[in-house]
């Protein structure tokens, strides 16, 4: 079916002059890295909204109905789907039982750009299939499951109204945030009516701020003995509610990224906790799907900004196990090669301190190896560090280079209803935080390029070796080898440490057994019986890249047939000669 | 609206015990003791539903009863409001809860004593009419009907968790090996296994108690102990996990236990406890809370422990907050004087409870208690038999202390809830000795249903005490005085005139108990020249404690304006302020 859209355009492709190879779409070499002629076209230099978000999940569904499923994982506060688009060869192994790998973005509302990545992985993962073989064997092997936003109603307001590139940062379900025992009744007013929340200043030969001599529309502090020419009045607005405090009680305002139950606590530890943990129904549609999805063992939540590569713990005193820090460590140096401009971090000491975030819910509670990337560094507007300066802002300086001007609103002259002739003016939303159009696709694509290989790090068990050696009465001994071929353990220290996932299962078929064994030192033939149900044996744990061997001794003689069941590592069977 | 509730004491001074705050109650003949609605015994989850369902019938006008969610056994989660007048759900409110934790079945029978109590004292104009005119009492009568249903289930069974399936053992399966009543007396008890690898020994004083053996005492182990049944699955352990999963009285987030026995996934799994966390967020007026249950702090107050947080410190807290503590003992004072508990055993520990969740995460004062506990029994005098018998080890440390005094408070009260080690024959362990024995379930937790009555009684006393003990904020020495002409000073004094502070220090920290928010609403030709027309006032304490507010306004003589103070926590009052006078 969609096939035969596509043909006409490979014939085409083929008839013309032989520009490149067969692939190359009409008129045109294919770039590496891109698929040469999707059958969804999606522009990567721009932010979806909900429903056009929904629009691509759908088309990419229906363009690849093998690759790709979109539903629902739940409902936010104001009845908007939560997408899910799960990705694999669905023609391939049980998608149910692959090792999964758990993607989200946009937890914060203004932390847009996450989202936006989510959904490249997805396009990329199910337009490059069939060109490029690393991503076939991926998709046999895994299962993606891809949330674009956890928090669609906040991406809305920040897409649709008025706001700062730092608002809201909260979702939109209605708090008292200044107990006056009404909600969100003063937030921001958009005095010239432009759709973007900026600074209010006023002339005044009393004020401590000054134009900067680099650029003008960037204001400086006076120095401390000299006069400035402006005071600043904080960002656009009013007292909506007669309580003599300006924008005090906005949309929102909690921190979905503090709800989390692991470490959770209230706001005289953690501003923004909200009332208790999993208050909000996003947090709870998130966890609902992540506990019903044991098979999930990496997980990325996209965030913004900073450039890092951030792990757990939020805390200090949350201390991770130091068999997982290996593998994280692996995994995050990996990342500072693939993401220049980023740093590996760990949040509690390199950032800040945070409790009940959900990077530590999904290791804590889940023991789900996880990163947070906070995507998006002022480096990569020159592909250098940037230095403060006096003067001069890297953002600034970057708006008058590369985007001529376009990302700063020009001071302009409104009536304030209070401070009577004033200026606003200032950083649009979608500058400073997200990223500018001819740079989104490659922090796209870069950052899927750091999760794709997480994704590949996760446990893949694989049954190696079935030996076979006949015994007296009727009897033989069948001894098989389970690997894990990849970094990651099937059981995290955190999971195995608290009983997290069951055991993986080593069964075998094909004959009556008589005992079953784990065969702690293969070279000595040393093993320990499992008395209870011995044809399927239970192993604690396979680690990255090692296997653990047992052995059974059965009534029969073939052929067996043994199984390999993993909740993390997935499932391979392979037979006896 | 007048926030004259009682006759306050005339004179009230500093460190006024809350007793003496609220002398009405205490008198004798204030609580109706006759024709309230409840039936003698305990009440299962239907029949309990109907009692309140009854007396909701019979006290309309006062009485609501609302769903909340439902347990995984399917059965309501509810809450019945005790109140008149207006504005019931925004005024200082007391939330009584009851059997979070299952097997204490006591405190729902104890929360229908005191609504049936409370609602027929109520009748006419009595002096709980015109409490429950002012103030609102809702009651979460049983929050884990799942467990408490086992009390009426053969065999019977001691269990805490709700109905929800768990893989308790991690082993990949459900609910697969749960207890077994191996002797068919109807009684899940303790089982015992001789056998030499066992570390337990039965107790020398007491043989129907078991203890660990010490081995570096030369103690040489005899017995395994385990619950009543048999491997079902097969994996050497025995009765590992029973049906069901989360323990409602171990969901809450305080001090949550993380991968804890039946404390389900995370805090709030079990939608029994994520609706008493909700009732929190819809009732912002919940000043006091009230947990019957396993934890107490009414016998012994809790204490604030230097260095675990102060105002300024963001690091989780561990004990009361200093300003806090006082309350909480003088509450806990009067609570030993009008119950006369005491020799209460060690309160369990706050892990996922509802009633450290109370304080520590929703800032509201919080009290509890078990109600009930088989009563240290009088010691002999010099001439009569020792009666306490010498413990194996230190009497101090003595771990059996507690099952020691339950002990002897049945063999001289019930008999029948101390079960003798009775030899089973069990297929797991042919040629053992097997017995089982111990206490009869239920009857450490739950008072024989003629002490019912009684306690019922006195722990109306003391929700009437709390009740009568929320904050009461009054506008007190209203002044006006003229400035000049059309200029007028108002001074007001806000003060609480009830017993608890209108919001405690860590609510005032947490950030959910509302401040008194207090509005000077000027009219047209008026303006407000000094002063903020909106202002929140942070914590009054109780007991006459007030705060002194000013305004200038300016406008025409002989207008009015408007002067209203209000918390959802601390109470409201509206005064009209005219301007009058010359300077």
């Amino acid at each position: 079916m969609n096939r035969v859209r596509i043909l006409p355009v490979m014939l085409l492709a083929a008839a013309a002059t032989p520009l490149a190879a067969q692939d190359s779409p009409a008129g045109a070499l294919a770039a590496l890295g891109s698929p040469p002629d999707p059958r969804v076209n999606v522009a990567w230099n721009r932010y979806y909204d909900h429903a056009t978000m929904g629009e691509i999940g759908r088309r990419l569904e229906e363009a690849w109905p093998d690759r790709c499923r979109l539903s629902s994982i739940g409902k936010s506060v104001e009845n908007r789907d939560i997408w899910l688009i799960t990705v694999t060869n669905f023609n391939v192994g049980n998608p149910e039982r692959k090792p999964a790998m758990y993607i989200d973005g946009n937890i914060h509302s203004n932390e847009i750009q996450g989202s936006e990545i989510a959904l490249y992985t997805a396009w990329y993962l199910c337009e490059m299939a069939d060109r490029v073989p690393w991503v076939d064997s991926l998709l046999d092997e895994r299962v993606f499951y891809i949330v674009p936003t956890i928090n669609p109603d906040g991406r809305e307001h920040f897409l649709r109204q008025p706001d700062t590139p730092h608002s809201p940062r909260s979702g939109v379900q209605p708090r008292d945030d200044d107990g006056d025992g009404v909600m969100d009744e003063d937030g921001f007013d958009d005095l010239n009516g432009d759709n973007f929340i900026t600074l209010m200043r006023r002339a005044d030969p009393r004020g401590r701020w000054r134009l900067s001599p680099e650029d003008p529309r960037l204001m400086i502090r006076a120095p401390a003995d000299a006069p400035g020419s402006y005071e600043l009045l904080g960002y656009e607005g009013f007292d909506n509610d007669g309580d003599g405090l300006v924008n005090e009680d906005r949309p929102g305002y909690y921190d979905p990224n503090r709800n989390w139950p692991w470490n959770w606590q209230p706001q005289y530890v953690q501003g923004g906790a909200d009332y208790y943990p999993t208050s909000l129904p996003e947090t709870r549609a998130v966890m609902k799907f992540v506990i019903a999805h044991p098979n999930i063992a990496g997980a990325q939540s996209y965030h913004n900004n900073g450039g890092m590569i951030l792990r757990g713990p939020g805390q200090e005193d949350d201390a991770y196990q130091p068999e997982d820090v290996r593998m994280y460590d692996v995994i995050g140096k990996k990342g500072e090669e693939i993401l220049p401009g980023y740093k590996y971090m760990i949040v509690w000491k390199d950032l800040y301190t945070v409790w009940g975030g959900e990077l530590d819910w999904l290791y804590g509670a889940r023991g789900i190896v996880t990163f947070s990337n906070e995507l998006w560094t002022d480096f990569n507007y020159f592909s250098r560090e940037v230095e403060p300066e006096k003067y001069d802002d890297a953002d600034y300086r970057a708006d008058r280079l590369l985007l001529f001007n376009e990302a700063i609103v020009p001071w302009t002259p409104v009536q304030h209803p209070v401070y009577g002739p004033i200026e606003v003016g200032g950083v649009k939303k979608q500058y400073t935080r997200a990223i500018p159009g001819f740079l989104l696709q490659a922090e796209a694509h870069r950052n899927m390029a750091f999760t794709l290989y997480q994704a590949d790090q996760m446990p893949l068990v694989r049954v190696d070796s079935i030996a076979v050696r006949k015994l007296d009465g009727g009897l033989s001994e069948v001894t098989a080898t389970v690997s894990n071929v990849r970094l990651v353990s099937t059981h995290t220290a955190q999971d195995l440490n608290n009983h997290i996932t069951r055991p993986d299962y080593i069964s075998l078929e094909g004959g009556e057994v008589v005992a079953g064994f784990v065969v702690d030192d293969p070279l000595q033939n040393l093993a320990t019986e499992q008395k209870r149900n011995p044809a399927r044996i239970l192993v604690d744990n396979i680690p990255g890249m090692g296997s653990v061997t047992v052995k059974w001794i059965v009534r029969g003689n073939g052929p067996f047939t043994v199984i390999a069941d993993s909740e993390k590592g997935g499932v391979d069977r392979a037979d006896s000669q | 609206m007048s926030t004259k509730m009682i006759p306050a004491s005339p004179v009230v001074l500093p460190g006024t015990a809350l007793r003496s705050l609220v002398p009405l109650f205490l008198l004798t003949g204030v609580l109706t003791a006759s024709g309230h609605a409840q039936s003698p015994g305990y009440h299962d989850a239907a029949a309990l539903r109907k009692s309140f369902d009854r007396l909701a019938e019979r006290h309309g006008d006062l009485i609501r009863i609302t769903d909340l969610a439902e347990s995984p056994g399917g059965h309501a989660i509810y809450s019945v409001r005790i109140g008149s007048g207006d504005g019931i759900d925004e005024r200082p409110a007391l939330l009584l809860i009851a059997n979070a934790s299952g097997p204490h079945v006591a405190g729902s029978e104890t929360a229908l004593g005191i609504a049936s109590r409370l609602a027929s004292s109520a009748e006419g104009d009595t002096a709980i009419r015109r409490l429950l005119d002012q103030t609102t009492l809702y009651i979460i009568p049983r929050a884990n009907p799942d467990a408490a249903e086992a009390m009426f289930q053969q065999p019977l069974r001691e269990r805490t968790w709700n109905a929800m399936p768990a893989d308790d053992d991690s082993d990949g399966e459900l609910d697969e090996d749960g207890a077994e009543d191996l002797n068919g007396d109807g009684l899940i008890s303790t089982m015992r296994v001789e056998d030499p690898a066992g570390m337990w020994i039965a107790d020398s004083a007491d043989p129907v108690l078991m203890r660990k053996a010490d081995a570096a005492r030369g103690q040489t182990g005899r017995y395994f102990v385990m619950v009543e049944g048999v491997d079902d699955d097969g994996d050497e352990e025995w009765n590992e996990d029973p049906p069901g999963g989360i323990d409602i009285g171990h969901n809450f987030s305080y001090g949550y236990e993380y991968f804890g026995a039946g404390a389900g996934l995370y805090p709030f799994h079990a939608p029994e406890a994520r609706a008493i966390a909700q009732f929190y967020v819809d009732h912002p007026n919940i000043t006091a809370v009230y947990v019957l249950g396993p934890q107490n702090n009414l016998v012994k107050a809790w204490e604030h422990k230097s260095g675990t947080g102060s105002s300024g410190d963001r690091m989780p807290l561990t004990s009361v907050m200093e300003e806090d503590e006082a309350w909480y003992e003088e509450v806990a004072r009067s609570y030993r004087e009008i119950t006369d508990n005491k020799d209460a055993p060690e309160p369990e520990a706050l892990e996922g409870d509802p009633l450290s969740f109370a304080y520590y995460h929703m800032g509201r004062w919080a009290f509890g208690s078990p109600v009930w506990w088989p009563p240290v029994m009088e010691k002999a005098d010099s001439t009569g038999e020792e009666k306490k018998k010498p413990s194996s080890g230190d009497d101090k440390d003595d771990p059996l202390a507690e099952d020691r005094q339950a002990l002897e408070w049945f063999r001289a009260n019930r008999p029948d809830a101390i079960l003798e080690w009775t030899p089973v024959s069990h297929p797991d362990f042919p040629g053992k000795v097997v017995e089982v024995g111990g206490f009869r379930p239920f009857a450490t937790l739950n008072p024989p249903t003629e002490l019912l009555d009684s306690i019922a009684t006195e722990q109306t006393e003391f929700v009437s005490e709390l009740l009568a003990g929320l904050p009461r904020i009054e506008m007190r020495a209203l002044k006006v005085e003229p400035l000049g002409d059309r200029v007028y000073r108002i001074t007001a004094e806000l003060a609480n005139t009830g017993y608890l502070p209108t919001r405690s220090a860590l609510g005032a920290r947490v950030r959910w108990p509302r401040q008194v928010r207090v509005e000077l609403e000027a009219g047209s030709g008026q303006h407000i020249s000094g002063g903020r027309a909106i202002q929140l006032v942070d914590a009054i304490d109780g007991s006459g404690r007030s705060r002194e507010l000013t305004w200038v306004v300016v406008g025409p003589p002989g207008s009015t304006v408007t002067l209203t103070a209000k918390s959802p926590v601390g109470g409201s009052t509206t005064r009209n302020v005219t301007l009058r006078g010359t300077p």
